[in-house]
């Protein structure tokens, strides 16, 4: 009895991959190359990480089904990151030392991915991440690391300050709200600068961070109502308890919200009639909201794979699964040098529209979305409408503003 | 209000068995999924929703009771070590259960429409299941007195509490006594995440996130002590609430900053007892 408790606890949290790999990254006369997916599939995050995983798996499935490389098949190993920055890059290291692979894969977290990215630079390892840490490829950038989607928090903020500049210039007040993680904080911030460039009188007048584990937001809500202000700006891992406990106040439809994180779109799915926040803006990408011929392919591809609709992490996933495909294509090889220098410089259709990499920041720019939240009845579910796609390609930093980031 | 409906749960189950059930977050968690398939099974009305909470919180009820006849019933004379291993290994079997059933990915208990919506007290506009929750506190709070101290049960489990041994010399049957206060005490944590599940999303890591609040509202309240479970829960709640407003920079770790002084002054807790 005893030895089979101490067996139970020592199999506790388990880190080991245990996923076996044929071929190293350079091989080009292999059948199979393995490529890394670290995500969150425990943890805080780890309500993202499997659903982002069947993005990659998807664009695999595509890429293989095709033929792959010459021949050469693609075979996607993951192992859990558990939300941990030192535990992604414990992974990462069994991936590259011990299972010899060359091109790996990362999610959502922004301290991960920075961590992850000096790894990949040290060992020469071809690494995409789709995390929102703007450092990740501009201060902390290196010629080995990309983030294909630049879903960043610039990105998010930016978008939501140029939509309320433009749709609510005569707010000045604003309330900003996000989760206390890495991405809320950088969300937070960058909009707050950004709003003070296009409105040097907006005033912010009050902030709050909500834990990432918080189960009561009714401080919160309080909190801002007691500021009276006239718009809010909020930023969230997962905004579901925020919008069930702020629907009994009718926030909304009292305060106009503006959204700086892609999950909103998704969120909506999940909320009832009387909880969706009518009015609100929030961003994503809605896979109802964008008609193009590449998009429907899309979902249709992944509703017969998976059974659902994608939502923005998907797109993320497969767009960054996608990106480094074609490169290899391009490069026609999978030694990991010739690879990045294809990726620096791609150029590819996705299902969000046209794509391109900027090889000053290996940062691929492709358009954002925002919308009104709205309840669509046919749907029988909340949804954005009056869609707008966002050009993000004004927020990219230049090439000099890169260098002068990375040299201070 | 969820905070002392699991602080007290836990704090029954310790005052009388000594057993500190790492677990108990868990049963917060499967109450609440099971609520999710009860509400989608078309419990939409205030009835049915009702209907809802009741049966996830008797199920979860009989699942700690299950817990506790087949596993921990077996290793109470084995020591804390042993009865932290258990309950931990019970911790991931439930998670493991929850991911099988429910998936890993994000779900949503729906509020019905009557209850999502505000009720102005004073002229400040206050959510109505808040203001029911609230109502419920106090009915389950004085339940929870009636059923201690003016009936035998009670009577066994205070005499249980202050020394087992005697209690046991004196012809109390201890094994039903622990089955009870554990049916008790999972009851409370079923009712409690059943409650909770309609306010937050639901994900197979929300065990851990309650159990935290849970343990330090059992510490700063004291461990054992029903009165201590429910001051502190209020402590906690108002400090949580001004910490926002007062000193938002705080805010994240006045309750825990509160714990460690309580800890140093009084570490057996606000309402608890000395131990000899």
């Amino acid at each position: 009895m005893s030895l089979s408790l101490l067996g139970t606890v020592a199999g506790c949290g388990s880190t080991a991959s245990s996923a076996k790999t044929n071929t190293g990254g350079s091989a080009s006369s292999g059948k199979t190359l393995t490529v890394g997916y670290i995500d969150d599939f425990t943890g805080p995050l780890g309500i993202y990480g499997k659903q982002d995983f069947n993005g990659a798996k998807l664009a695999v499935q595509q890429f293989n089904a095709s033929g792959g490389l010459n021949g050469t098949k693609i075979k996607l190993v993951s192992a859990d990151a558990k939300t941990s920055q030192s535990e992604a890059v414990t992974q990462m290291r069994n991936m590259i030392y011990n299972q010899h692979i060359k091109f790996i894969m990362n999610g959502l977290d922004s301290a991960e991915c920075v961590a992850m990215g000096k790894l990949a630079a040290q060992t020469k390892t071809v690494f995409t991440s789709f995390c929102g840490a703007d450092n990740f490829v501009v201060k902390d950038g290196n010629p080995w690391s990309f983030r294909i989607v630049n879903m960043g928090a610039k990105t998010q903020s930016y978008s939501a300050a140029a939509y309320a500049h433009q749709h609510f210039p005569n707010k000045k007040r604003w309330y900003l709200i996000a989760n206390d993680y890495s991405f809320g904080r950088q969300a937070v911030s960058i909009f707050e600068q950004r709003m003070k460039q296009l409105e040097p009188d907006v005033q912010f007048v009050g902030t709050s961070y909500v834990p990432l584990n918080a189960t009561d937001y009714t401080p919160y809500i309080t909190a801002i109502l007691q500021k009276h202000p006239d718009a809010i700006f909020d930023a969230w891992a997962n905004g579901i308890p925020f919008w069930k406990q702020a629907a009994p106040y009718h926030l909304s439809q009292k305060i106009q919200i503006v959204g700086g994180y892609w999950g909103g779109t998704n969120e909506l799915a999940f909320l009832s009639k009387s909880e969706v926040p009518v009015g609100a803006i929030v961003g994503g990408i809605p896979w109802y909201g964008i008609h193009n011929k590449a998009n429907t392919t899309f979902v249709n591809d992944f509703k017969s794979a998976f059974g659902k609709y994608p939502q923005s992490s998907n797109y993320f996933a497969y767009m960054s699964a996608e990106g480094l495909l074609q490169a290899m294509k391009k490069a026609n090889s999978t030694d990991p040098a010739k690879v990045r220098q294809a990726l620096s410089t791609l150029t590819m259709n996705t299902p969000i529209g046209k794509l391109t990499m900027d090889p000053w920041d290996n940062q691929g720019v492709a358009p954002y979305f925002l919308g009104v939240v709205s309840w669509d009845a046919k749907a029988n579910q909340g949804r954005d409408i009056n869609i707008v796609p966002v050009n993000t390609t004004s927020f990219m930093p230049t090439k000099a503003q890169v260098a002068a980031s990375r040299k201070s | 209000m969820f905070l002392f409906l699991l602080a007290s749960g836990l704090s029954l189950i310790f005052g009388v068995s000594r057993t500190l059930n790492l677990a108990h977050g868990s049963l917060y968690m499967l109450a609440a999924y099971l609520s999710f398939t009860f509400t989608h099974m078309g419990a939409h009305n205030l009835w049915g929703f009702v209907a809802a909470i009741a049966a996830s919180a008797v199920i979860v009820m009989g699942v700690g009771t299950v817990m506790e006849v087949t596993v921990l019933r077996r290793v109470y004379e084995s020591g804390e070590l042993y009865i932290a291993l258990v309950t931990y290994a019970v911790i991931l079997l439930v998670e493991s259960l929850v991911k099988y059933v429910w998936g890993s990915g994000l779900l949503s208990v729906p509020l019905p429409d009557f209850l999502n919506n505000n009720v102005l007290v004073f002229g400040v506009p206050v959510p109505r299941y808040n203001l029911i929750l609230i109502a419920l506190g106090i009915v389950v709070a004085v339940c929870l007195w009636r059923l201690i101290y003016h009936t035998r049960w009670g009577l066994n489990l205070r005499a249980a509490a202050m020394d087992r041994e005697m209690a046991a010399a004196l012809g109390l049957n201890e094994k039903r006594l622990f089955t009870t206060v554990f049916l008790l005490g999972s009851l409370l944590a079923g009712l409690g995440g059943a409650l909770a599940a309609p306010l937050i999303s639901l994900d197979p890591s929300m065990d851990a996130n309650i159990i935290i609040q849970v343990f330090a509202v059992v510490v700063i309240g004291g461990l054992g002590s029903l009165v201590g479970s429910l001051v502190a829960a209020l402590l906690v709640g108002i400090l949580e609430a001004f910490g926002v407003l007062a000193f938002p920079g705080l805010s994240l770790s006045l309750v825990f900053i509160v714990m460690a002084v309580v800890l140093i002054v009084r570490p057996w807790g606000l309402f608890g007892r000395e131990e000899a």
